[in-house]
């Protein structure tokens, strides 16, 4: 006779446990070369500086060395826009003018993420003493 | 509360509060004012996460060259410049910042060192009382100094004068360069001559 159940079984823990999700998940290694361009005088570029603040974490950074990060600042009040450059040279655009933080965060994690993980990573195997033995007698 | 109360009453929300005025931020705001005040150079970066050794030795960095990092948070800017000359600066305000003060005034240093720091970003300054944009900063350092500007003023002002004099002397002029031309090549020769 009850009613079947309807709602969330957790809660949410707010806005920066989900930006702390999301920073955990990024991965810069599929990314060669990212310029983020905003004006500071913009009412629109405060979610653009912290997304820019979430890339530049010691953490992400170590994902991919050689990715470059290049921040031009602007003087023409014109809307902030991030540029990320794929090792593929594929250019992806991110008009960050009414994005939050968060939303940067989840759009990047939902298309470039993933192709960091079609990489195939290199399996190491380990040798056995046996086989070292043989290369040695060689 | 009764039941129906509980059940009818939305729940008020009990506000923030903020009416506890904490007086070591008054004391950080007096001091930041007296900064802007007495510093000709005030420089506003973009700060991305750095580390306390890479800011200690930005630090370092900018003390040998008369200029001094400090950072505080919005709270203590607000208080410190809200109703001065210094409120367009509360706009910049958001996210991390740090600020350099310097009582001299050395732009083209300043951009070399937005450079040479990788986690700070320079986006605005107060040259002099002026609050300038990057690229209005980058013009200021180009521009030659006060002297040489002055100098070329007067070189220009002058320039339809001696323009006029040049194409008035001009024979006498090239028939003195010839005379002495004449003069050095007799004096070679005689000094061959005796040697």
């Amino acid at each position: 006779m009850s009613i079947r159940f309807s709602g969330t079984l957790k809660r949410s823990a707010g806005v920066a446990s989900a930006i702390a999700k999301q920073t955990r998940l990024l991965n810069l290694k599929p990314v060669k070369n990212i310029v983020v361009k905003f004006d500071p005088f913009n009412k629109n570029v405060k979610e653009t500086r912290e997304f820019l603040f979430s890339l530049t974490g010691s953490k992400v950074l170590t994902t991919n060395i050689s990715c470059k990060i290049k921040t031009n600042i602007l003087c023409d009040r014109s809307q902030p826009s991030i540029t990320f450059t794929l090792s593929n040279n594929e250019v992806i655009v991110f008009k960050s003018a009414n994005l939050t933080n968060l939303e940067l965060l989840q759009l990047y994690n939902k298309h470039i993420t993933p192709l960091a993980s079609t990489e195939e990573p290199e399996t190491i195997v380990p040798q056995t003493k046996s086989e070292k033995k043989a290369r040695k007698k060689r | 509360m009764s039941l129906a109360d509980l059940c009818e009453k939305p729940i008020e929300v009990q506000p923030r509060n903020e009416d506890v005025e904490n007086p070591y931020e008054r004391i950080l705001a007096r001091e930041v004012l007296n900064w802007f005040n007495h510093s000709r150079l005030v420089a506003f970066f973009h700060s991305n996460p750095i580390s306390a050794e890479d800011r200690f030795r930005t630090n370092i960095m900018l003390k040998k060259q008369n200029m001094y990092l400090k950072q505080y948070g919005k709270k203590v800017m607000r208080m410190a410049l809200e109703d001065t000359k210094y409120e367009p600066v509360l706009t910049l305000f958001v996210s991390r910042n740090f600020m350099v003060f310097s009582p001299e005034l050395q732009v083209g240093k300043l951009l070399k060192l937005n450079r040479r720091i990788p986690q700070l970003i320079l986006m605005a300054a107060i040259v002099d009382d002026r609050f300038m944009s990057v690229n209005e900063l980058v013009k200021y350092s180009n521009m030659p100094d006060l002297k040489t500007a002055q100098a070329g003023l007067v070189a220009v002002l002058n320039a339809a004068a001696v323009q006029l004099t040049q194409n008035l002397t001009h024979h006498q002029q090239t028939l003195l360069g010839h005379l002495q031309k004449h003069i050095e090549l007799q004096q070679k020769m005689s000094n061959e001559e005796e040697a």
